[in-house]
């Protein structure tokens, strides 16, 4: 038996209203997370990754709360989050974002921005706190004397230690971090990626980590999640998806990495014609067909379910089995 | 004085920057941006300029097309020179007909290159008729040749639409278009991939290979990605701290780096297929650039400082089959 999850997603959907146009019919809705399931152990970390516009980001603030879900539920050690208070839920799970400089209240000392938290969630009394202040920039790596400094004192990479530690501050366990680094230089990325990854060994956190850089997944996640407009398309423990990908949007993904070091036509470039701005999801048929090296007219027609039963991992996909690009790309 | 190792390669760059200083100077104190550049591009050459953030690498391309905003910026040594012609002293004329025309470029985020109250077809044929004397009818003739050439679907019905309708790539591609319009013989692109999905970021790759390859034009491509240089490009440069610290072949630097910094660079980025690693990370933070140390900029952070690396100036040192490595000891490890 496993255990209960610690963060648990069944069938989530979030639907964005059309806009009603001055004359006529509302526009249609946009389905930008539709019915994303997955199960997140303690201590691991699940990287969400895909382009912009494949709903990444609403799926990680529909789990916060932060947008009222259209349907399906989101659990917390297998108790439904509309049933956990608020507070206790915050207390739990926090949210680091992408640009800590428009996410910490300027006219608040590091400090200060630590104590909120850690008074009204973690329910510390002011001599705990003041220890605990210490530990966190300790953890996070930033010298004690910085907690009273104000955060534009600090560099990007500082920065956004400080917004770990504000997540700390509230004693949570589960952290969504929507691309945490990707406003970095990459000296700096580098420290923070080894920060995570130190924070998640000694405090056994739980992570769902968006990103849309698969190296940096790769460097940090044990388990990945491919979306495409609005729906997980293919997912898998690290090394499967990254040695073995499946899905053809997954291929098409990994293929277009530049890897440093590899000139180009050293390896197979597979070319997803067009972008997914603008495309949306109709339900009938594979979202990615239109760009897919694999698709054949089923995939128009009818939508490929999520499952394991072909390979062994979940992937959306009519040919699981068959979509390797060295025989159908070209 | 340092050595010119450009001296002695086979013929004229296109473009020669030597000794290149761009200082700014604000509330008094004089940030040295870029401090002692010395930068050649060949015809038809790809060279990738690499660094971090405040590194010099875009203040030293805004510096070859003569637009550092005066005061607070000032280039106050050096020269460049295309094909012989000094822009540093050149006067507004000889700008205006380099600018956009034997020189184009493409910054990273082409929402505030194009206007957006003009339709695409305006602009190009704007940019056309500034350098070209051609009859409007003939210049949108030519903007929809350009956008066929940047592979733009229906280009006809793309001149009528403004820069909003379309997606990211979509104007990339426009404001590569533009950049082609009058044939320039050096393409300056400043991180023209970073605000794009890897999948569009691929596209336009292989858009600037195929055109390069068809035009024959150079290339100054900057960027902090050393997977977009190995696609792209032939020739590295590194930067840090407003100097040049590296430059080789492209095949050359990855497989063995001669300045720590390129080094310890390379390592720290996570690259596909690596699985999941600790970093090897760099401690520490570039200088602040108003508060240079003694000797190499990097000292304070290197793995394999001694103390001669902290005085005096460090030259850039030709190692041959074009590297150069400003350190006093290439290739260390620790």
């Amino acid at each position: 038996m496993r255990a209960t999850p610690v963060l648990e997603v069944r069938g989530l959907e979030k639907h964005f209203l059309g806009r009603r146009r001055l004359f006529g019919a509302t526009a249609p809705a946009l389905k930008a997370v539709q019915l994303v399931s997955f199960s997140l152990q303690a201590g691991n970390a699940l990287g969400v990754v895909g382009e912009s516009g494949c709903g990444k980001s609403t799926l990680a603030k529909t789990i916060m709360g932060l947008h009222e879900p259209t349907g399906g539920e989101v659990l917390l050690d297998g108790r439904d989050v509309r049933d956990i208070p608020r507070k206790e839920f915050a207390s739990r799970v926090q949210f680091v974002f992408q640009d800590p400089y428009s996410s910490l209240n300027p006219r608040k000392t590091v400090r200060q921005t630590l104590d909120a938290p850690m008074r009204h969630l973690a329910g510390l009394d002011a001599p705990a706190r003041e220890e605990r202040a210490a530990e966190l920039l300790d953890l996070v790596g930033l010298r004690p004397e910085f907690a009273g400094r104000y955060p534009h004192e600090f560099s990007g990479g500082q920065r956004q230690r400080i917004g770990i530690a504000r997540a700390l501050a509230a004693s949570a366990d589960v952290l969504l971090l929507d691309e945490p680094v990707s406003a970095l230089d990459v000296s700096v990325q580098a420290q923070v990626l080894n920060l995570l990854r130190k924070l998640q060994r000694e405090l056994g956190l739980t992570y769902l980590f968006i990103a849309h850089d698969l190296a940096v997944v790769e460097n940090l996640c044990d388990e990945v999640a491919v979306m495409y407009l609005g729906r997980i398309v293919e997912q898998a423990p690290r090394e499967v998806l990254f040695r073995e990908p499946r899905h053809p949007y997954t291929h098409t993904l990994l293929s277009a990495v530049p890897v440093p070091g590899q000139a180009r036509g050293q390896r197979l470039r597979l070319v997803a014609p067009g972008d997914a701005s603008g495309l949306t999801d109709e339900g009938v048929g594979c979202a990615f067909a239109p760009r897919c090296y694999r698709a054949e007219p089923r995939c128009r027609e009818e939508l490929p379910p999520l499952d394991d039963a072909a390979v062994g991992h979940p992937v959306a996909c009519h040919f699981a089995s068959d979509t390797d690009p060295k025989e159908h790309a070209g | 004085m340092t050595t010119d190792i450009h001296a002695g390669r086979a013929g004229d760059p296109l473009l020669a920057v030597r000794g290149l200083a761009t200082h700014f100077t604000v509330e008094g104190e004089v940030f040295r941006a870029v401090d002692g550049v010395d930068l050649d591009v060949a015809r038809g050459e790809a060279v990738g300029l690499v660094g971090e953030s405040g590194s010099g690498k875009t203040v030293t391309a805004m510096s070859v097309l003569q637009l550092i905003p005066d005061p607070p910026g000032r280039i106050v040594d050096g020269s460049i020179e295309l094909e012989g012609t000094d822009l540093v002293t050149a006067s507004d004329r000889v700008l205006r007909d380099v600018r956009g025309n034997r020189v184009a470029c493409v910054f990273q985020d082409p929402l505030t290159t194009l206007n957006p109250v003009l339709s695409i077809g305006e602009q190009i044929v704007e940019m056309i008729r500034r350098h070209q004397d051609l009859s409007r009818k003939a210049a949108r003739g030519r903007a929809r040749e350009l956008l066929e050439a940047v592979h733009i679907p229906k280009p006809e019905r793309r001149l009528d639409e403004f820069p909003h309708e379309l997606s990211g790539g979509m104007r990339q591609r426009v404001v590569i278009a533009m950049a082609l319009a009058n044939d320039p013989e050096l393409l300056i692109a400043d991180e023209p991939t970073t605000a794009l999905d890897v999948t569009v970021q691929a596209e336009i790759l292989d858009l600037f290979i195929e055109l390069r390859e068809r035009l024959g034009m150079a290339l100054l491509f900057i960027t902090h990605d050393f997977g977009v240089i190995s696609e792209l490009c032939d020739r590295v440069v590194v930067m840090y701290a407003g100097k040049v610290v590296e430059e080789a072949p492209v095949d050359r630097v990855f497989e063995d780096p001669r300045h720590p910094y390129t080094r310890r660079l390379i390592d720290c980025v996570p690259a596909l297929g690596q699985g999941a690693r600790e970093l090897e990370v760099i401690p520490g933070l570039p200088p602040a650039l108003n508060r240079l140390p003694d000797g190499c900029a990097f000292a304070p952070r290197c793995d394999v400082v001694e103390e001669a690396c902290r005085r005096g100036e460090i030259a850039l040192r030709p190692l041959g089959d074009g590297i150069a490595a400003r350190c006093i000891k290439p290739g260390a490890r620790p």
